[in-house]
């Protein structure tokens, strides 16, 4: 019996928008890279859902590409934030405001 | 004669390689090109002068279609008659004698090239005036010769001085050009066409009824007075003398302060069937001549007591143009020409050689140290002065004898008059000049020397012509050369105006020996104030003439007038409605606008925290709506 | 059955890890749950069939990126913020009111579409005809995607090498690396004056 694809979905959305909120809500430049992680896993969920559902191997090559993105992604993230954290000894980012009008 | 676009081609060439390479290639050579230029005009402007011998109609040249706006069509064509032909010879001749003496004047200055090129740029401008052939192009050249005016006036930018009289010899012209840019709109409006033959074919058919004819006229004539400084826009020409001399002698004595007279003369048709703007001319003439030589009188700055000598001189041109002497008009201009250049360039000369000094009261006794200035501005004073046979006396007493003539008999006495306070304050500055005791600086007076070649050769040729001009091309008077040679030009004018030819009779004989006399006894007061009893003779006459005097030295509070009855309720209006209505009703709307968007800038701003966070929020909102929205 | 079970299960175990890992106030506790959120997201893979990628998440996710995060926490002292303040301070009273209600959103897009079941999904009877889910992902891979792929290579030095850049220490004073800012060698005024 197989795994309706509404379930990937579900599961899917429930992790995003909890990545989603984690951006929005912690004030931590890390755990904010880490929501942003598990954004991504959620969005793969979808991919491997759909490509099982069309009975096609493409969906899970897009993940690998995914995950190459994310690992670039994590990389120059984590340069930035060791720049940031040198220059302003602080990670919380909202004292980033330097943008302000 | 298609060669005669070269005429104003040649300085116009001259300016554009002096201005733009003068300052770094040809530096101190500058004088070069100038003068070569000049010559080859000159030499030009004669075969043209010899070429339009007898002729009957106007030589035109049209070099191409300037622009075309409807019926509006003004074509950029040159136009050579007997008049344009002697204008030329006197601007370029007189012109490229001061440009060689502006070798010797002007050297060493550090604005060496901008001289000579903006000289340039005024002969171009000066032979574009008289060769045009509309009036368009007559307001072209004439802007141009005021533009000239105010570069070469305000030649010593860094003096605050010469940048005042350069501004306000702007101002006043502007004044000036106004009613002559009037003029020339209400031609077209009333005539349809701006070329000459056009206008004055029209004017003597009849189709512009008399009283547009006075308009035209009188506008006309408003932009005469304000180029040829006549009562009451003068007021700009004594501060003139601020430029360099050599300015002085080439534009505000030769040539461009004639302009006035050369337009009159030129829209002869007009003002002769305008017969009250005609008789304003005369007035206006008659009563500058009298009011400058007046003041003459009271200057002790050598170059000034010139300018208002130049501006009287100009009021006796405008006496003559008044009854209708055009050539009278025009042969005064030329012979004025020669002898007010002389005298200008020969003070130039003293000035060169006192160091800069001009103030006539520190000079002196300097007849012995500089003779050959001497003798040349000595020439220049006795044909000014209008003594036989001298040029002055030819073309004045022709003036003169025109008028009572003509039953002028109130002019004909205000004239005289004028021609004796002329003869007097010329001989009082060549008294204190060069005769009596030496009153100059003994610094200065170690260092005085002869000017150089460069400028002694100008002032003998000058003087040659000072002498032998009025008797080569105006004898016998109303019957000269110079009458027979322009008589093609005037033929319509005087057909209107019915001008009686009179002979030459016994009449004119004895006004002649009248004025002489006149002459003589002005000099000769002149004598006894300023060499037998120099010390106590102008004080007691200035005290005895009480207010008279006072007027005479203030320049009759002319200056004072304008500032009281013009400047000031300018100034103050200006000040009322900048304080009023700029500051606050158009600076508050400006600043009203500004404000209202800078209101929504400020509602804005909150939203611009700077907060990554905040912006995200904002487009996580956007999703839920926009989901809702399409998808729901 | 038993894979609706084990979905069910691990799925659960999933979002109870993302919650945690947004909620805790010390970084590496949040990253300890983060890598529990993703293995049960590779177990999630492993019933679903695809068994390279459970592999590789758990290699690449749990085993690399997590390690990174790991290392540059330890390198950097972050002890101090755990005393700050964690939440933002008014947002999240409206990201509380606003992601139930995208979730909400969500499902209720998923639920309400029609899915049309033309095909059953890939069985094992199918990855086993094609030589097992990792020989499939391969073919896959080299025949169709050759060209993103190496793209995809070009992007990780590209990305490498700008963290070298942006992370290393300034000790040297190269100019040519920092020409935006001034350095301590002779501006170019003084080269011209020395001239």
């Amino acid at each position: 019996m197989q795994i309706p694809i509404e379930w990937y979905l579900i599961l899917s959305s429930a992790l995003f928008i909890i990545g989603a909120a984690g951006v929005l809500l912690r004030r931590n430049l890390f755990i904010i890279l880490l929501s942003v992680e598990l954004m991504m896993n959620a969005v793969n969920i979808n991919l491997v859902g759909f490509s099982r559902f069309h009975e096609t191997l493409i969906g899970q090559n897009f993940v690998l590409f995914t995950m190459a993105v994310a690992a670039a992604e994590a990389a120059v993230g984590l340069a930035i934030v060791t720049a940031l954290y040198r220059n302003k000894r602080t990670l919380m980012i909202d004292l980033f405001n330097t943008m302000k009008g | 004669m298609g060669y005669i676009w070269l005429i104003p081609a040649l300085p116009l060439a001259a300016f554009l390689i002096t201005i733009l390479f003068g300052k770094w290639f040809i530096k101190d050579s500058a004088h070069w090109l100038p003068i070569l230029a000049m010559a080859g005009a000159f030499g030009l402007s004669v075969a043209a002068l010899i070429q339009s011998w007898g002729a009957e109609e106007p030589y035109v040249l049209n070099l191409w279609q300037w622009f075309t706006s409807g019926d509006f069509q003004i074509p950029l064509a040159l136009q050579l008659d007997q008049l344009s032909a002697v204008m030329c010879t006197t601007v370029t001749g007189v012109g490229l004698l001061i440009f060689i003496y502006s070798k010797g004047y002007m050297h060493g200055d550090p604005g060496y090239y901008r001289f000579f090129a903006y000289m340039s740029l005024f002969a171009f401008s000066m032979l574009m005036l008289v060769l045009a052939e509309n009036y368009l192009l007559l307001y072209f050249g004439w802007e141009a010769v005021g533009l000239c005016s105010y570069y070469l006036i305000g030649f010593y930018y860094h003096k605050p001085s010469a940048a005042a009289a350069g501004k306000k010899a702007f101002l006043t012209n502007r004044v000036g050009d106004f009613g002559f840019g009037l003029g020339v709109m209400l031609i077209w409006t009333l005539v349809g066409t701006l070329s000459y033959s056009g206008v004055f074919d029209a004017v003597g058919a009849g189709e512009v009824s008399d009283s547009a004819l006075v308009a035209i006229a009188l506008l006309l004539f408003v932009g005469a007075m304000g180029k040829s400084a006549q009562f009451p826009l003068h007021v700009w020409l004594p501060d003139a003398m601020e430029g360099p001399t050599p300015v002085s002698a080439l534009i505000h004595a030769a040539t461009m302060v004639t302009a006035g007279v050369y337009m009159v003369a030129r829209s002869s048709v007009i003002f002769a069937s305008a017969r009250p703007a005609l008789i304003v001319v005369g007035i206006i003439g008659t009563f500058t001549a009298i009011y400058a030589a007046s003041i003459g009188i009271a200057q002790n700055d050598i170059k000034r007591v010139l300018a208002y000598s130049t501006v009287s001189q100009l009021g006796y041109m405008f006496m003559a143009l008044g009854v209708g002497a055009w050539v009278a008009a025009v042969f005064h201009l030329v012979t004025h020409a020669f002898f007010k250049a002389l005298l200008f360039l020969g003070s130039g000369s003293v000035i060169h050689a006192m160091s800069g000094e001009q103030d006539m009261r520190r000079m002196g006794a300097l007849r012995g140290k500089i003779k050959t200035t001497y003798w040349t501005f000595l020439m220049g004073a006795l044909a000014l002065s209008g003594i036989f046979p001298f040029a002055g006396f030819w073309s004045k007493d022709e003036i003169l004898g025109m008028q009572f003539k003509g039953g002028g008999y109130i002019i004909w006495i205000v004239g005289l008059i004028a021609a004796f306070i002329t003869a007097f304050y010329t001989f009082r500055a060549v008294f204190m000049t060069f005769w009596g005791n030496d009153r100059t600086d003994p610094e200065v007076g170690k260092h005085i020397h002869e000017s150089p070649k460069s400028m002694i050769i100008p002032l003998g040729i000058l003087a040659v012509l000072s002498v032998i001009a009025g008797l080569v091309i105006g004898l016998p008077p109303e019957g000269g050369l110079l009458h027979r040679f322009l008589e093609p030009v005037f033929q319509h004018a005087n057909e209107i105006l019915g001008v009686e030819h009179h002979g030459f009779g016994a009449l004119d004989v004895v006004l002649m020996i009248v004025s002489v006399l006149v002459a003589l006894s002005g000099i000769a007061l002149a004598y006894l104030f300023y060499i037998r009893r120099p010390d106590e003779l102008p004080q007691k006459a200035g005290k005895k003439a009480g207010w008279l005097y006072k007027g005479i030295a203030n320049k009759w509070y002319m200056d004072e007038i304008y500032n009281v009855a013009i400047i000031t309720p300018l100034v103050e209006g200006s000040r009322v409605i900048y304080k009023w209505f700029d500051v606050a009703v158009i600076d508050g709307l400006v600043n009203l606008a500004g404000r209202i968007w800078g209101g929504f800038g400020k509602m804005a701003r909150p939203f611009q925290t700077g907060r990554v966070e905040n912006y995200a929020l904002i487009m996580f909102l956007a999703v839920v709506v926009i989901v809702a929205v399409v998808v729901l | 059955m038993a894979e609706k079970i084990l979905f069910i299960i691990f799925g659960v175990l999933a979002i109870g890890g993302a919650l945690m890992t947004i909620t805790r106030k010390n970084v590496i506790h949040g990253l300890i749950a983060l890598v529990f959120t993703f293995i049960n997201v590779a177990m999630i893979y492993l019933v679903t069939q695809a068994y390279f990628l459970a592999v590789a998440q758990i290699l690449v996710y749990a085993g690399a990126i997590l390690v990174l995060f790991t290392f540059v926490i330890m390198f950097l002292d972050l002890r101090e913020f755990r005393e700050m303040e964690q939440f933002y301070p008014w947002q999240k009273y409206l990201v509380a009111i606003l992601a139930p209600i995208a979730l909400a959103e969500f499902i209720a897009v998923v639920v309400t579409a029609s899915w049309i079941p033309t095909q059953q999904g890939i069985t094992p009877e199918m990855l086993a005809e094609i030589g097992g889910n990792t020989w499939g992902v391969g073919v896959s891979l080299f025949e169709n995607m050759l060209l993103p792929f190496e793209v995809a290579s070009l992007i990780l030095v590209a990305a490498m090498v700008g963290a070298v850049i942006m992370a290393r220490k300034e000790t040297t004073p190269n100019v040519a690396l920092r020409a935006w800012a001034p350095a301590d060698g002779p501006q170019p005024g003084q080269l011209e004056q020395e001239v």
